[in-house]
């Protein structure tokens, strides 16, 4: 003879099989509480890894009595809403970007004009040195006595025909 | 890291409106939400989110993706900002003591939606900081536990208990009110 099971009993037996069925994913009466204290009566909203325990644990009287407590407390969170941005608060943030954006590409541009510059100067150096070191400089006294601005020997014949300058008694007889 | 804000934060870096533009509708309402909520101030949580994008436009360039999503970091500048504008209240005496101080009613607000929305917003900022943050980066700003205590420097248990606290107070609170 099969005894019968009342509706009640076999409600009860499910609410214990739905507990323990929790139970096996380490999540148990004092946890649930408090993940449902911390992240509220959504358990979508709670970590991701203990959802499917929190589901069939949320299955139970326990577990629903415990979600709804926590669901008063999001309805009051909920109704704290903040209007969107003003369209005057995007322009004046753009605009912020805007000129450094604009800044920004002026000092590039300022930055990369003087690595030219640089590199000119630079060359140019280079160049310069190349040249010295290549080329030697013209000697300004050569070794037969010539300057670039003429012979280092003595006039001789330019002070014989300026007879102020011819020494002493050389034209007497 | 992969994170789905790292092409625009070079476009910004390169200056293109278009990229700043598509930066702000992205990422304004949720940096204007979450200073409104710590501060309970909407002029003050203004001056915030421009001073937020501020520093974005300057970092740009140097913000490197594999270290921290944009979302993070942007949130962790806000939140500092927050933070000294919350300090700078306590060390300036003020001639009268701030609104949110005392989250109960006045006898002129009726009891209507709007004022039972400030109401809320006075019991959330009657919260001691730390747990209205941990309230305002999961709940509001939908962070995951992770993310929330990565930003917050603390344990994914102490954020749970610092949510916890924080709920029971708020409710606390409101209830109070209430009798």
């Amino acid at each position: 003879m099969t005894r019968a099971v009342t509706p009640g009993a076999e409600g009860a037996k499910h609410q214990r099989d739905l507990a323990s069925r929790a139970a096996g994913h380490t999540l148990d009466d004092a946890r649930f509480r408090a993940l449902a204290d911390a992240y509220g009566g959504e358990i979508g909203h709670w970590p991701q890894d203990l959802r499917p325990a929190a589901e069939a644990f949320a299955q139970t009287s326990a577990g629903k009595a415990v979600l709804e407590e926590a669901a008063q407390i999001d309805s009051l969170l909920d109704r704290f809403t903040v209007a969107s941005p003003s369209a005057s608060l995007q322009m004046q943030i753009l605009k912020s970007g805007a000129r450094r954006g604009a800044w920004h590409r002026a000092l590039r541009r300022v930055l990369i004009g003087a690595g030219l510059l640089g590199v000119g100067l630079a060359g140019g150096l280079a160049g310069a040195a190349a040249v010295m070191i290549a080329v030697p400089a013209p000697a300004l006294i050569a070794e037969d006595g010539v300057t670039a601005f003429g012979g280092l020997s003595p006039d001789v014949a330019s002070s014989e025909e300026k007879p102020g300058l011819m020494p002493a008694g050389e034209g007497r007889q | 890291m992969d994170d789905p804000d790292a092409a625009l934060m070079q476009a910004v870096a390169a200056g293109e409106p278009a990229a700043m533009q598509m930066l702000v509708a992205r990422k304004l309402p949720r940096l204007l939400a979450l200073a409104v909520r710590m501060l309970g101030d909407r002029v003050e949580a203004e001056d915030v989110a421009q001073e937020t994008f501020l520093r974005i436009w300057r970092h740009a360039g140097s913000f490197r993706g594999e270290r921290a999503r944009l979302d993070t970091w942007a949130h962790r500048i806000a939140l500092n900002l927050c933070y000294d504008r919350l300090r700078r209240r306590r060390e300036q005496p003020m001639a009268e003591p701030p609104d949110a101080i005392d989250p109960a009613l006045r006898p002129d607000e009726a009891l209507s939606e709007a004022c039972s929305a400030r109401r809320v917003e006075r019991a959330l900022q009657a919260l001691a900081p730390r747990q209205r943050e941990a309230i305002v980066l999961v709940y509001y700003q939908d962070m995951t536990n992770r993310q929330a205590a990565e930003l917050m420097d603390v344990s994914v248990d102490a954020l749970e208990s610092l949510l916890s606290r924080g709920r029971r107070a708020l409710a606390a609170i409101l209830k109070g009110d209430d009798q």
